[in-house]
């Protein structure tokens, strides 16, 4: 009997999108919660959010019942999306309160509970402002604000600074499922609560229902659920109990009662009024009949199935039975395991059933996408002449795509829940047809200000259908043939005035203001003026304060670069005091790049919105836990070999404040050179792993990431650019391959000023040459790990599994740390000038020949004997070949200027 | 999406009427050689194409833009730009420091438009 008791204590999470597990180290469909443990956490969730509205409340001034509602519901939606719109945490880093989620949480309490009016939105700002260096008053304003939450409303704070819990509300938002049957447990309650809402208001705005039936309408919709993890078979009580729990005595009796009813009635068929639109949202988000077909193509191919339990299930699928089937289930197969492997094994099954299959064509008449599509970012952001400017202009993008659009529709009555998501410069909106051309006119706006009027945007629109991909494909097609529309147009440009001085940054506008920067004048347009006054105040300048270091602002405005790549605040004082000789060594930085691969095939595999919708939330995830779970490993190791709590400290303060930008799939980090190898694999392996470490049926994502390194006094934008074409030529040749988990590019500037045409014509002539084998991917052949455990001594052959990797990675950083303390003759330095010895033999003038190193390679072997050590060196780039080769074409590849790179890039330079 | 405004046409005689309120010009021959007058001059006015300058409010600019069609008129255009700094080429900056084309048309006269 014990095997059904567990029926009750326990339920099961399918995930369509597999996750990790760490004892199989494998991807798992299915996870099984505890019923108890969950119903614990929501209880604490509620607890809090209830103090939450109840002190917003007691500081609402004057404000109708109606805004009041609508204050709730998208102050609820905001904490339930909280771990998507804050960043990271780490450890002993203060949360920096100018995170565009925080933000905007704080500018859209602010007019209706304090009944202040800040202009804290950055399309307020006029060219005047920017121009008498007003912009830091943005960043006082914010403080202000930031006080008067942290006193008034000190639960919401904590609910999105505190990490704890931030974690609770992840989990809950990642692990509690929105129903118990199979398959049907795979979209979570969360987002189901939130996809209900946008649809249910998106389809009640459509028939003109009055402002005031909406926001109850959503408030339903938002806890229409909410009662499941507290009684999965009777959850329509607990709901209305658990709403009640949270306002009453905040709402009107009569309001209560209203929400009430509707969530009372939401599964009752046949009903009218506003109800219908809460049945009907619901129906489309939980995607039930489509998920019934997938399920009954499933059954078919599972073979020696029980006829019961296919009878108890395709009762389900017909539409008799309901919350019984998972208690049945158990009943009859008479054991929570095999009901587990079932559960998985049809979610495995239904992603093999092709998407055409079970597609319907339905469209929801009426209701669309909306995409707003900001162009030409790549340019905007790394254009910039300066490292202020790039940071500036990624924040500026940032702070307009998750925090002025946002706010803008949030103060214009359009709901947070119909901002589907927002992702590096594009955001996605859900919408009735009739809001269109305001909607519309708000985006005018904002991009007109003088802050955004450099950034072009596009809008498009499509028709929402039943067949999410197919919606998402007609908006992209939209998007490209307005591209193409564009380009036409824009021959016809003006041309600039003649007589300007064109900005020394950008050329492109005239030069209104003069920087000073040391001992240089930059003439800066008001755009890049205003970038680079954003990138020092917001970027660099916040970032310290949260660092506790602002002392340190005044020297590393000047030096920040310098700072990065690892001199201490002292050795830049002798820079400042011009002291060179007493310098010593000049550090590399790196500068590291980073995209998604098969991010396209990974979203057009949605099954429904809700799963669109928790795919694009979990590559935002996996990004950060990727960031923050390096950081904190490099700490850990560091901290061993150091001895020093503060030193090791000290570099991740570094990364911080090197992370120029990082949000979706994208990554753009400045850093220490010689951490940036085990940071970009740990990046690159946890992102892979949170996203499944999958390789067949749904293709878990992977990264690819371009390294480009060189001296700090070496212009940005050269590194930078570097960077791109590296991560673009990994991207090519090596990520888009599937089963590769994720590619590695990197290369290492010494006295050269690269461009992206030249560092690609250089990787290409090196492979070319057969003496590179760029680039290296995480799974399969030319192994990066194979490499590193051929340079550290390590059998590459035991490296499979993420444990073993990430232990692995472990073990350099703590090698690469003793090495950069030094003591002893440095092992990668002999390494290296061992190997230029054998790049010398290959080269032979103009020409290159293979054989010429691999001969020198073997004599040195033989003849410097088994006791000398570096004849280990030599051996070693033998052992490498096949590795590299390709064995289908019988030519083999020497990757010496691979080998001397990779040692460059982890001795930061220092060689 | 951003789309200058549509340019109007203008004979040659209404071109020059209107080029009277204006401070700086700066033309261009058949061989698009610029050349700049910081005075009204009916003889050289308006060349195949060029730019004038006024101030506009407080601290902007308007600049008039034209050029010659093939049938004799001229397709024009008018923007508010903001204050910005002069180019070597045709202002030589004194001393190194940036001269601005808002104290230019001061010194040049009030060219204000209303």
């Amino acid at each position: 009997m014990s095997q059904i008791e567990n029926g009750r204590k326990y339920i099961i999470r399918g995930y369509l999108v597999p996750i990790f597990d760490e004892k199989k180290q494998g991807p798992v469909f299915i996870k099984v919660l505890e019923r108890n443990e969950l119903r614990r956490k929501w209880e604490e969730f509620i607890t809090d959010l209830r103090s939450v509205i109840e002190e917003v409340n007691k500081n609402i001034k004057g404000i109708s019942e109606e805004e009041k509602i609508k204050l709730f519901a998208n102050l609820v939606t905001l904490i339930y999306k909280a771990p998507m719109i804050m960043p990271p945490f780490l450890r002993g880093i203060n949360p920096v309160i100018e995170t565009p989620g925080y933000l905007l949480l704080i500018r859209f309490l602010l007019p209706k509970v304090f009944d202040i009016n800040f202009p804290l939105n950055l399309y307020e700002y006029k060219e005047e402002e920017i121009k008498d260096r007003n912009l830091r008053y943005f960043n006082e304003l914010v403080h202000l604000a930031h006080e008067l939450i942290e006193k008034y409303i000190p639960t919401l704070k904590n609910i999105v600074m505190e990490e704890s819990k931030i974690r609770l509300i992840r989990e809950l938002f990642f692990e509690t499922p929105a129903d118990t049957r199979p398959l049907l447990n795979t979209s979570s309650l969360v987002v189901h609560l939130l996809a209900t809402s946008a649809l249910a208001w998106a389809m009640a705005k459509k028939d003109g229902i009055d402002e005031k039936e909406l926001c109850i309408l959503r408030l339903a919709a938002l806890f229409h659920d909410i009662g499941k993890p507290f009684n999965w078979e009777r959850h329509v009580l607990e709901s209305v109990n658990i709403f009640r729990k949270i306002f009453q005595g905040i709402l009107s009796q009569s309001i209560l009662d209203k929400v009430s009813d509707l969530i009372r009635q939401h599964h009752s068929g046949g009903a009218t009024g506003l109800v219908r639109y809460l049945i009907e949202a619901d129906r489309i988000a939980s995607n039930i009949d489509r998920l019934a077909n997938y399920v009954s193509e499933a059954l078919n191919k599972i073979p020696g199935i029980d006829e019961n339990v296919k009878n108890i299930i395709k009762d389900w699928v017909e539409g008799r039975r309901g919350w019984e089937t998972f208690n049945e289930l158990i009943k009859e197969m008479k054991s929570f395991e095999k009901v587990k492997e079932l559960y998985e094994e049809i979610i495995r099954k239904s992603l093999e059933v092709p998407i055409e299959k079970v597609e319907e064509k339905e469209e929801i008449t009426g209701i669309s996408l909306m995409k707003i599509d900001t162009r030409k970012i790549q340019k905007y952001v790394f254009g910039g002449l300066r490292i202020p400017e790039v940071a500036g202009g990624s924040r500026i993008i940032d702070l307009l795509i998750m925090y002025d659009i946002p706010s803008k529709l949030l103060l214009n009555d359009f709901p947070a829940e119909n901002i589907l998501y927002t992702a590096g410069g594009n955001i996605v909106l859900l919408i009735p047809d009739n809001e269109y051309a305001r909607l519309r006119d708000l985006f005018k706006e904002i991009f007109s200000s003088e802050t955004y009027r450099q950034i072009d945007y596009m809008i498009a629109k499509t028709t929402l259908k039943i067949n999410i991909v197919e919606t998402l494909e007609d908006l992209e097609r939209r998007l490209s043939i307005g591209k193409i529309m564009e380009n036409l147009q824009n021959e016809k440009s003006l041309e600039v005035s003649p007589i300007a001085y064109l900005c020394d940054s950008c050329r492109e506008y005239p030069a209104a203001i003069i920087d000073r920067v040391g001992e240089d004048e930059d003439r800066l347009c008001i755009y890049c003026f205003a970038k680079r006054q954003f990138g020092r105040l917001f970027t660099f300048k916040s970032k310290l304060k949260a660092l506790r270091k602002s002392r340190l602002w005044k020297l590393l405005s000047k030096y920040v670069m310098e700072y990065i790549a690892g001199h201490s605040p002292e050795k830049l004082k002798l820079l400042e005091e011009r002291r060179v000789r007493e310098f010593g060594e000049y550090r590399d930085l790196a500068v590291i790049k980073s995209d998604g691969n098969l991010m396209g095939y990974f979203m057009a595999q949605s099954r429904s919105l809700t799963d669109l919708l928790e795919r694009s939330y979990r590559v935002d995830l996996a990004l950060k836990q990727g960031y923050s779970f390096a950081l904190s490993m490099i700490e850990n190791e560091l901290r061993s070999v150091f001895e020093n709590e503060l030193k090791a400290k000290e570099w991740i303060e570094r990364i911080y404040l090197g992370t120029i930008f990082m949000g979706g799939d994208d990554v753009f980090i400045i850093m220490p050179a010689w951490l940036s190898i085990p940071f970009s694999l740990i990046l690159a392996e946890t992102f892979h792993k949170e996203l499944g470490y999958h390789d067949e049926l749904s293709i878990s994502p992977t990264l690819t990431i371009g390294i480009s390194s060189g001296k700090p006094k070496a212009p940005i934008w050269s590194l930078v650019e570097t960077a791109a074409s590296l991560l673009d030529y990994g991207k090519t040749r090596g990520g888009r391959r599937s089963g590769t988990g994720g590619a590695l590019a990197f290369l290492v500037s010494k006295s050269l000023v690269f461009t992206s045409e030249s560092a690609r014509s250089f990787l290409m002539r090196s492979v070319e040459d057969r003496l590179s084998s760029m680039p290296y991917v995480l799974k399969g052949k030319p192994n990066i790990y194979f490499i590193l455990a051929k340079i550290f001594e390590k059998d590459g052959k035991q490296i499979t599994t993420y444990e073993d990797k990430i232990n692995f990675i472990r073990e350099i950083i703590k090698e690469l740390a003793k090495e950069f303390i030094g003591g002893e003759i440095s092992r990668l330095k002999s390494i290296r000038r061992h190997m230029l010895r054998v790049l010398n033999m290959t080269t032979n003038g103009e020409k290159v020949v293979i054989l010429n190193g691999v001969m020198f390679a073997l004599r040195e072997f033989r003849r410097r004997g088994e006791e000398d050590p570096t004849s280990k060196y030599y051996k070693m780039l033998i052992d490498m070949i096949p590795e590299v080769s390709d064995p289908e074409i019988e030519r083999i590849k020497l990757p010496i200027i691979d080998l001397i790179m990779l040692i460059d890039l982890m001795k930061g330079g220092v060689v | 999406m951003k789309l200058p405004p549509k340019p109007e046409k203008l004979s040659r005689e209404k071109l020059l009427e209107k080029l009277q309120e204006y401070g700086i010009f700066v033309i261009y021959d058949d061989f698009f050689v610029p050349k700049l007058l910081k005075t009204f001059d009916k003889n050289e006015l308006p060349g195949r194409r060029g730019f004038a300058y006024k101030i506009w409010g407080e601290s902007k600019i308007e600049e008039f833009a034209w050029r010659e069609n093939p049938d004799g008129t001229f397709s024009c255009s008018k923007r508010i730009l903001s204050n910005f700094f002069l180019h070597p080429h045709f202002f030589p900056l004194e001393k190194g420091s940036p001269r601005e084309l808002y104290k230019e048309l001061r010194e040049v006269g009030e060219y204000e438009s209303n």
